[in-house]
This record gives structure tokens, sequence and C-alpha cells, in this order.
């Protein structure tokens, strides 16, 4: 797969880091005598470059934490690839996740009060990765993660490291969700609403650590939010996501400056944004998400669209290119003749 | 009867001081906070975890329980202190407290502060699509409330509640729903039309969309914006999101460790911060409009309210800070008309400048 004016550095022949194809996602729910299905993915398909963060922002019910978990490999997609490197680890791979992946594919949660284990130091819950990952024996492990407390901005190293997690703010135990990542060097990381729980006026600490590590270390990042506005400041690309679907993708600052899918446009309007002044938009919002279980043929936000027409009720479109990398899949726009 | 001016504040807090008492020592929540609410005025509270806002919230409705205790200061609302409130008699509370609008019935029942609630100022609270019960419809939960304070019969109470339905744009039909047949929005909508309910003079919301997507958000808070310019009520608005807020908002007090440090219109907030606190606050949000500029946030995490720092609390944090130890907060002093900052490093600098 050739790539256009890529700032970032991709792997030696362009293959990305990341590539995800076609991932389907059905949740059964109902019983066996009238199953039922929840669809959560409905194929969505993106790739991540080396020391690229890519933002995935949805709503909720727009399916971006599952993409998570199945790219982290928590759960099996209905179907679909997943390649790390060009290769389909749900074939090299199919039953066991290997280590391997682990080390490579790491992710961090949303709750900072959640993902830390109450009774463990913070040393402790950081040393265990790096041995079990091999990443480094004896005397060495204590020096790593020094040297990771340190990369993660929590200072002093050495008495960190004896803490326990109540002893911290959820802002200082995000960094060491970062850093608890960051221990087996992976080469992509997964981070799922990482600052929506934290102070306001520590959210930004957090991000610019990401934007480090992707800067210095050239780590992909996936950054799934409901904040368009982190989504902007972090993202390279940006994808929105609705209902299972991607719905635009392109360079996150084209993107919010010339949104052309409907459900972009009416998420950036919803924004506060008071430095455009105080004057009260009129959104106009008509209901919800629908069931994600009787989704039918149609774009699934035709019931909300402004710009809605009859084609848009009986058949899904496909991807239009707009330019280089900005994409919307919407009737408005004439699809590509070789959608993928 | 009792009239209320039109000049009159519908709130006015004085010198409040509330603490929580645990086996380390007294937690100080709130410190000298003052300020006032005009009728038909939306008032912003914002600041951070820990900052005090929600306990005020809780003080005003009298929900405190220990070991919270209320250890100095006055609220007055529409001139009545509510924290003495219990030893009043109903003849007293029906004089005093002018009814809006006019000709309202008084709650009949003999506990005041319960007919102060609900009737007078309601609240929504944060995450309140999970405070609605889950075993009991929503038309029963609606109407609890309002036959609770008025007499109405079963029938009558169900038109009403029809009615509250229908100001915040849900389909009646849902009435005898379960909370989990409704949507996150259409939960919040509900608990809103309960506060509403009564037609208090006063409506506290404490995060009321934290829980919410982003187009939901803006299209409650433009129904609430609707509402108020018709019913006429004032809104104690409490949130972190600064962004919100300002749009929101008539003005805004910024709390940081217990103490109001700004208090301005929310023009003033926006375009001409004054305290560090803010400033920094306000460099927090990321734009979506505009060039990507780096942003630092507010270095250091906020302070232990058992032992907070000496003098200013936000000196440790603050890169304005002077070097000098003081041994008590700065007060609030007007800057400009309608403009307070509690910050004497900076202010005197900017002054000087």
């Amino acid at each position: 797969m050739a790539v256009i004016n890529s700032p970032n550095q991709t792997s030696t022949d362009g293959v990305p880091l990341l590539e995800v194809r076609q991932l389907v996602k059905l949740f059964p729910v109902g019983s066996a005598i009238s199953p039922k299905y929840v669809h959560a993915l409905n194929g969505v398909s993106f790739s991540v470059q080396r020391g690229e963060v890519v933002a995935l922002v949805g709503e909720s019910g727009s399916g971006k934490s599952t993409v998570a978990r199945l790219v982290v490999r928590l759960i099996k997609p209905t179907s679909g690839e997943i390649l790390l490197d060009g290769e389909d680890v749900l074939k090299t791979e199919a039953h066991k996740v290997s280590l391997n992946y682990r080390q490579r594919v790491q992710m961090i949660f949303q709750d900072p009060f959640g993902s830390l284990s109450p009774n463990l130091s913070i040393g402790y819950q950081l040393e265990r990765p790096i041995i079990i990952h091999k990443r480094a024996r004896g005397k060495a492990v204590r020096a790593r993660v020094l040297e990771l407390l340190k990369t993660a901005g929590l200072n002093p190293p050495n008495e960190m490291i004896d803490k326990y997690p109540f002893e911290l703010s959820g802002g200082q135990r995000q960094r060491v969700a970062v850093a608890r990542a960051l221990g087996v060097e992976p080469e992509i990381i997964l981070a799922d609403e990482p600052i929506s729980m934290l102070d306001v006026s520590i959210r930004m600490g957090v991000l610019n650590l990401m934007k480090k590590l992707k800067e210095e270390q050239k780590i992909g990042f996936l950054y799934i939010t409901h904040d368009l506005a982190s989504a902007r400041y972090i993202g390279d690309k940006t994808m929105v996501m609705y209902a299972g679907y991607i719905v635009e993708s392109g360079d996150s600052l084209q993107l919010m400056e010339n949104p052309r899918h409907p459900y972009t446009q009416l998420l950036l309007a919803a924004v506060p944004n008071p430095q455009a002044g105080l004057t009260t938009r009129v959104v106009q919002s008509r209901g919800e998400i629908l069931s994600l279980i009787d989704l039918g043929p149609g774009c699934p936000f035709a019931p909300r669209c402004p710009q809605v027409m009859d084609v848009c009720r009986t058949s899904m479109p496909e991807k239009a290119t707009i330019d280089l990398s900005h994409w919307v899949r919407c009737h408005m726009f004439p699809a590509d003749a070789d959608h993928r | 009867m009792n009239k209320l001016q039109p000049d009159q504040n519908i709130l006015d807090i004085r010198n409040l001081y509330v603490e929580y008492l645990t086996e380390h020592g007294p937690v100080k929540a709130v410190e000298n906070v003052s300020f006032t609410i005009a009728q038909g005025e939306v008032f912003g509270l914002a600041g951070e975890s820990g900052c005090g806002k929600s306990t005020i919230a809780h003080t005003i409705l009298r929900v405190l329980r220990p070991p919270a205790v209320i250890t100095g200061g006055e609220i007055l609302y529409k001139g009545v202190d509510v924290l003495k409130m219990d030893d009043m008699s109903l003849e007293e509370y029906r004089q005093k407290i002018p009814a809006i609008p006019d000709g309202k019935e008084i709650a009949a029942s003999a506990d005041i502060i319960e007919a102060f609630r609900w009737a007078e100022t309601s609240m929504v609270f944060q995450s309140s699509m999970n405070s609605l019960n889950p075993v009991i419809r929503i038309v029963d939960q609606i109407t609890d409330v309002l036959m609770k304070h008025e007499k109405l019969n079963t029938r009558q109470a169900r038109t009403r509640a029809e009615e509250l339905l229908e100001i915040v744009n849900i389909d009646k039909r849902r009435l005898d729903a379960y909370p989990h047949e409704l949507s996150g929005g259409m939960r919040q909508r509900v608990v809103i039309a309960i506060a509403l309910a009564l037609s208090p003079s006063l409506m506290i919301m404490d995060e009321p969309t934290t829980a919410l997507d982003v187009v939901v958000q803006k299209d409650i808070l433009q129904q609430i914006e609707q509402l108020k310019k018709d019913l006429g009520f004032s809104i104690l608005f409490i949130t972190h999101d600064l962004s919100l807020m300002v749009e929101f908002s008539d003005r805004i007090g910024i709390m940081y460790a217990g103490e109001i440090v700004e208090l301005a219109p929310a023009k003033e907030i926006l375009t001409n911060a004054l305290h560090p606190y803010t400033q920094g606050l306000l460099a927090s949000f990321p734009s979506i409009t505009g060039p990507r500029i780096e942003l630092t946030g507010i270095p250091g995490s906020p302070p232990n309210l058992i032992s907070p720092p000496k003098g200013c609390k936000f000196h440790p944090r603050c890169s304005y800070w002077d070097g000098i130890e003081t041994s008590s907060s700065p007060p609030l002093k007007e800057i400009s008309p309608g403009h307070w900052v509690a910050c004497t490093c900076h202010i005197e600098k900017t002054k000087l400048a």
C-alpha cells in the first residue's frame, strides 16, 4: 500500500505498523429462538503508522471502544483482518495471543482508579511486565523502572517507586499506566479515553506525554475519545465513527476546518467553543442513535441527517475520496470506483 | 405576602464555611465563600475536584450530613436564611418566602425544609441519569413529587407529568416506561423535568451533562436556556468544564481549594482572566479552530485540604508567586466593576506594569 505524503516514518517497505481491514463485530443478544445481534462494528478499516497518532472519535455506541478491544485482542472479531507489520495475526496466532503481540501492542484504559492494583506498589506493578516480557533482568529491572517513572514525569522516581496507587492523584495514576505500557517497549499504544476522568488542569500533561513518546520513540497511538478538541490537539489523523462505521477520516486540522459528513459537522457545532464567541448556535439534532440491533440497510445517520435523501435510507454509502488522505462515506459525495 | 423586589437577589451566600470532620483533622471544604445570584441569572461555579463546589450545592439544599458541618455564614434565599429555616413556623415561611409565580400555593406539609426543596429550589445531580429509581415507572417518579407538594389526584398529576415531558421534548407515551428503556439523554431530561415540576425559583445543576455525549449536551442546555427564558428561574450551574460554562453562564465564580479566587461576568473571564489559576484553566482547553498551540495545563496537583498551603492556597503551583510567605489567603478585591480577584502577587505586578 503506497503512502502518499506521509511525514511519519513507516517501516521499510511502506507497510503500515497496524492495519485493520473490514472488522466486523456482532454481539449476540436475544435467545436461541429469536437470535438478535448488536452490530457494534460494521466493516471498519484503517491503518496506523509508526510515530503517528490516529484519533478515533465517536459518541457512546459508536463502536470505538470495541475497536480497541479487538485490536488489543481482548475479544475476537466476527470477521476481518488485523495486520501488524503486514502480518495477519488472526491467522498466524489464531487461538492464543502470543507474548510477542502483547509486547508490541499495549493499552491504556479510561479509569485511572480501576486499572492499577490497589495493594501492590507502583514499582512492583511496573516491574512485572518487564520481567514477564524479559526486557531486563536483575538489577537492570529497577533501573529501568526508575527510568520509566522519569520519562512519565513521575518525580522523584526513587520515592514514587515505593508508593501505592492510593497515594497518587488521578493524573499521576494515569502516568503510571503510561509507564507500565512503555515498560515492555511497545510499538503501538491504544489509549481508550485516557483523560476523560482526569481533572482539566491535569489533562494536558498526560496528552503532552503521549505526544512526546510519539515524537521521540516513534510509538504509534490509537487515541480513542469523544472529545474533538483533544483529538485535534494530539491526532495527526482523525477518524469519525458512527454506529459501527467510520464515516469520515482525514488530517485532523483539515477535517475539522472543513468537515464533509453531516455528522462531523453536527459534532463540531456541538463542541463548546468559547473562543468563537458566546453566540448560541442552534443545533438541529433530532433524536439519538437508534438501536444497533435493527440497523437496516441504509446509512445509520439517516434518521438524524439534515441533508438526508431517499437513497440514504436504502443503501450505505461507500468511501468517497475528497483529497489526499481525506475521505467520507456519504451519498452527497460520489463513491470511488475501486472502493475497499 | 412579601413580594420579591425586582432587583432583589434570589440567593445571597455570605461568608460560608463548611468542614468535613475526619480522624486526621477537619477538611476545610468551603472557606469564606460569598456570592449572589440575581433573578433569572445563570451563575456558574467552576473548579476541579475537591474545590468545594458540590459541597456548596448540598449546603444550599440542606442535604449535608455528618461528618459535614457548617461552621459559619448565612445562605439567604429570598432574604431568609436557609440555615435557620428549621426554626421557622409555617406561617412565617409562607409570609417571608414570596412565591414565584404569584399565587402559587405553598406546600401545606409541616416540614419547612421539604417545602423549600423542590418547590423553591431543586437540584439536578451529577450523573443523574442514574438517580432515577430503576424499578419504578417514569410517570410515578414524577407524580410522586407533584402529589407530595400539591393537592392533586392521580389523574391531574398525570396530566401535569405529560406537560412536563413535553417541556423537555420527550414523547408523553414514554411516561409508562421504566428508566432503562430510555437513553441516557432522555433520562437526564426526565430528571430535569422532575426538577422543574414545582416551578422552582432556583435550580441547581451539578455537572448535569458530564456523562452525556456532546450533541445531547448541547441540545439539553439549549432547552434549559429556553425554559429559563419562559419560566424565569435562576440557575446555579456547577461544572469543571470551563468552556461549556462560559457559553452558558452570565457570571462565573472560579473556585480553588474551598475559596472563590475570581468572580466576573462570563465574557470577562474569557477575555480578561486575572487570577493565575483561571488563566491556567483556560489554557487547558485545546481549541477546535486556529493553529495548534502547545498547552501545558497547570503543573502540580490540588492541595491537601486538611493542611492546605499557608497563605494563598495556589502559590505552590503559581508561576507568578513572589516568594513571600503570607499568613492568610488574599481577599477578593474588585479590580474593575463586577470583576473580583483574590490575588496579590500577580495583580500588583500587573497594576504596576
